[in-house]
C-alpha cells in the first residue's frame, strides 16, 4: 500500500498505539476504507482521538483524508480487468525509446572523450556504490572496465568505508558517482567531500539541475523519467548502461590508436 | 568470409537495384548502421525493393545484410566520431528485434508460475540482477539465482509450478543436464542467450530468445533491453493476458 508514505523519522516517532492501528490498516486495507472512525476505533480497539493523531503524524488532516487515499491507492493496485486496455509493447518500446535515444543523442561527445582519457592513465578509480537498483550499474562499470584491461579499479560498497577512504585518497585518484536523481543525500555528501580534498568526481546523473553534476569535474548525462512506490524508486538504467558502454568503446579506441591521446 | 558485395553481378540487377549497390558501396559503413526505412528515403525506393535486393545476395532480409556488412574484415577501424551514431543504431536494431509475443509470454508466465527464479552469472548476473531488484521493487516476488551450483541444485527440487528465467553467454554443455532436470521437473524455461541454443537443451526449453547483437556477450545490451521491456511491461499492465 502506497497511500501512507511511511519514512524513517515517521516510523521513529510512532507509539507502541499507533503501531497497532498500522498494522490494523495494512491487514485490513479493504475493510478500513468503508469503515467510520467509529468502527475503526471498536475493532482495533482505540479512542478515536488517537486515531485521529495518527492519521495528523502521517500528514493527513484527519481520518476521511486517510480513508480516501487508501480507496484511491487500493482501486490503483487493482489487477487490470478485460476492459481495461494493455499497453502493447510498442507503446513500452517508446518509453525506452525515449530514455535511450534521447541520452544517446544528447550526451556531449566531448564529455566522453575527456572521461575515456582520464582512464586511460593507470591512476586508481573508487566506484561508489550507493546501494539498491544503482549497484548494479556499478558493477556493469567495474565488469567491462575490467574485462578491456583498465586496472586499478576499486568498489566502495558503503557511505561509512567510502568516507573514511575519500579522507586518505592521494590526489591521483578518480571517484566514479552514479546516481538517477542526482540529489542522493549520501551521494551529495560524498560528492562534496571528494571536492573538498580535490580529488577528480566522474558522475553520472540526469539532465535535471542537480547537486552532484556540480560538484563533478566530467560529468555524462542521460534522461529517465522518475519512477516510485512509495519510496522506492525504480527508475529505468537503460539509457545509463547505453552510456556507460558508449564510455567503454571511447575508452577502447583510444587506447588503440594513441594519436588521440594528446 | 567473403565479401558480400564483390559477389554482385551488375548485369543481373534492375536499375533501382544499380541504385541501390552503387549507394551503398560508396557509403557501406554508414548503411551497415543505418535502418530499412532511412536507406528508403536516402534512396527514394520501397523498402520490398532493398529487401529483395539483400534476397539477391543471398541474405534472408535487410537485417542480415547490416549484419554481414559490419563483420566484414574490409570495415574500417572505429573512429570515435561513430561511436554515438552506432550506438544509437544498434539500439534501433535491438528495439526492433523485440518479439511483443515472447514479452507477453514471459509476462504472463511470471503471473501464473507459483515461484519466479532468475538466473544470470558473470556477466549476465548484471541483466539478472537489475531485473530481481526492479521486479523486487514494484512488488513482484522473485529469486535471483547467480552461481552455478545453486542452479544445479534447484534443477533437482524445482516445483513444476515455478518459472525460470535463464540469462546466458553461451548454452554450453554444462546447462544440457540441469534444462533436462528442469524440463523433467515439468517447470517452465525462458531461456534469452547472446548465442543460439544447441539443439539438445533448445527441446527443453519453453521459450528461447537469441539477443544477439554486436558484441552481445560483452555488452548484455540486448539482454538489458529485453529485461527493460518486461518490467516495463509488467509495471503499466500488473496482469498481461
Amino acid at each position: 500500500m502506497s497511500a501512507i508514505n511511511l519514512n524513517n523519522e515517521i516510523i521513529r516517532n510512532l507509539s507502541e498505539n499507533e503501531m497497532v492501528i498500522l498494522k490494523y490498516i495494512y491487514y485490513n486495507t479493504n475493510e478500513v476504507s468503508k469503515m467510520d472512525i467509529k468502527s475503526l476505533s471498536n475493532a482495533i480497539p482505540c479512542s478515536s482521538s488517537t486515531i485521529v493523531r495518527f492519521c495528523k503524524k502521517l500528514g493527513f488532516t484527519g481520518f476521511s483524508e486517510l480513508k480516501y487515499r487508501i480507496k484511491t491507492d487500493t482501486t490503483l493496485s487493482l489487477p487490470p480487468n478485460d476492459n481495461q486496455a494493455i499497453l502493447s509493447l510498442t507503446q513500452v518500446a517508446k518509453r525506452i525509446q525515449t530514455d535511450v535515444k534521447g541520452s544517446l543523442s544528447l550526451v556531449s561527445e566531448e564529455s566522453l572523450y575527456n572521461v575515456a582519457k582520464l582512464l586511460l592513465s593507470d591512476d586508481p578509480v573508487y566506484v561508489f556504490m550507493p546501494g539498491g537498483i544503482t549497484d548494479t550499474l556499478c558493477h556493469y562499470f567495474t565488469k567491462l572496465f575490467m574485462a578491456n584491461g583498465r586496472p586499478n579499479i576499486y568498489k566502495l560498497a558503503s557511505s561509512h568505508l567510502a568516507k573514511q577512504k575519500i579522507s586518505s585518497l592521494s590526489k591521483n585518484s578518480i571517484m566514479v558517482f552514479i546516481s538517477t536523481s542526482g540529489k542522493w543525500e549520501k551521494t551529495i555528501e560524498l560528492v562534496k567531500l571528494s571536492n573538498l580534498y580535490g580529488i577528480r568526481i566522474i558522475s553520472f546523473s540526469p539532465y535535471t539541475d542537480n547537486e552532484l553534476a556540480k560538484y563533478s569535474d566530467y560529468n555524462l548525462r542521460f534522461f529517465s523519467e522518475k519512477r516510485n512506490i512509495g519510496d522506492a524508486e525504480y527508475t529505468s538504467r537503460l539509457a545509463i548502461f547505453f552510456i556507460i558502454h558508449t564510455l567503454v568503446e571511447y575508452y577502447c579506441a583510444l587506447k588503440e590508436t594513441p594519436a588521440n591521446h594528446e | 568470409m567473403n565479401d558480400i558485395l564483390s559477389s554482385v553481378n551488375q548485369l543481373e540487377l534492375s536499375d533501382s537495384e544499380a541504385r541501390i549497390f552503387d549507394y551503398i558501396s560508396k557509403h557501406r559503413d554508414v548503411v551497415a548502421w543505418m535502418t530499412l526505412e532511412d536507406l528508403c528515403n536516402k534512396l527514394y525506393v520501397s523498402n520490398a525493393t532493398i529487401v529483395r535486393f539483400t534476397q539477391k545476395l543471398g541474405c534472408t532480409g535487410f537485417s542480415e545484410f547490416k549484419f554481414r556488412l559490419r563483420t566484414l574484415p574490409t570495415v574500417d577501424k572505429q573512429e570515435l566520431n561513430t561511436i554515438l551514431p552506432k550506438k544509437a543504431a544498434q539500439f534501433d536494431d535491438i528495439i526492433s528485434s523485440i518479439q511483443e509475443e515472447d514479452i507477453l509470454y514471459i509476462c504472463k508466465s511470471i503471473h501464473e508460475c507459483s515461484s519466479f527464479y532468475i538466473y544470470g552469472r558473470n556477466i549476465s548476473s548484471i541483466p539478472a540482477t537489475y531485473l530481481y531488484d526492479m521486479l523486487t521493487t514494484i512488488g513482484i516476488p522473485c529469486i535471483i539465482v547467480d552461481w552455478f551450483d545453486a542452479l544445479e541444485s534447484l534443477s533437482q527440487t524445482i516445483s513444476s509450478t515455478s518459472l525460470i528465467l535463464m540469462m546466458s553467454e553461451h548454452s554450453h554443455e554444462e546447462y544440457l543436464p540441469i534444462v533436462q532436470n528442469l524440463h523433467k521437473r515439468g517447470a517452465k524455461i525462458v531461456w534469452i542467450c547472446s548465442s543460439q541454443i544447441n539443439k539438445e537443451s533448445i527441446k527443453c526449453v519453453d521459450l528461447s530468445i537469441t539477443s544477439s547483437t554486436n558484441d552481445e556477450t560483452m555488452s548484455k545490451l540486448s539482454t538489458l533491453t529485453y529485461v527493460q521491456a518486461i518490467i516495463d511491461m509488467l509495471e503499466t499492465n500488473r496482469a498481461p493476458v
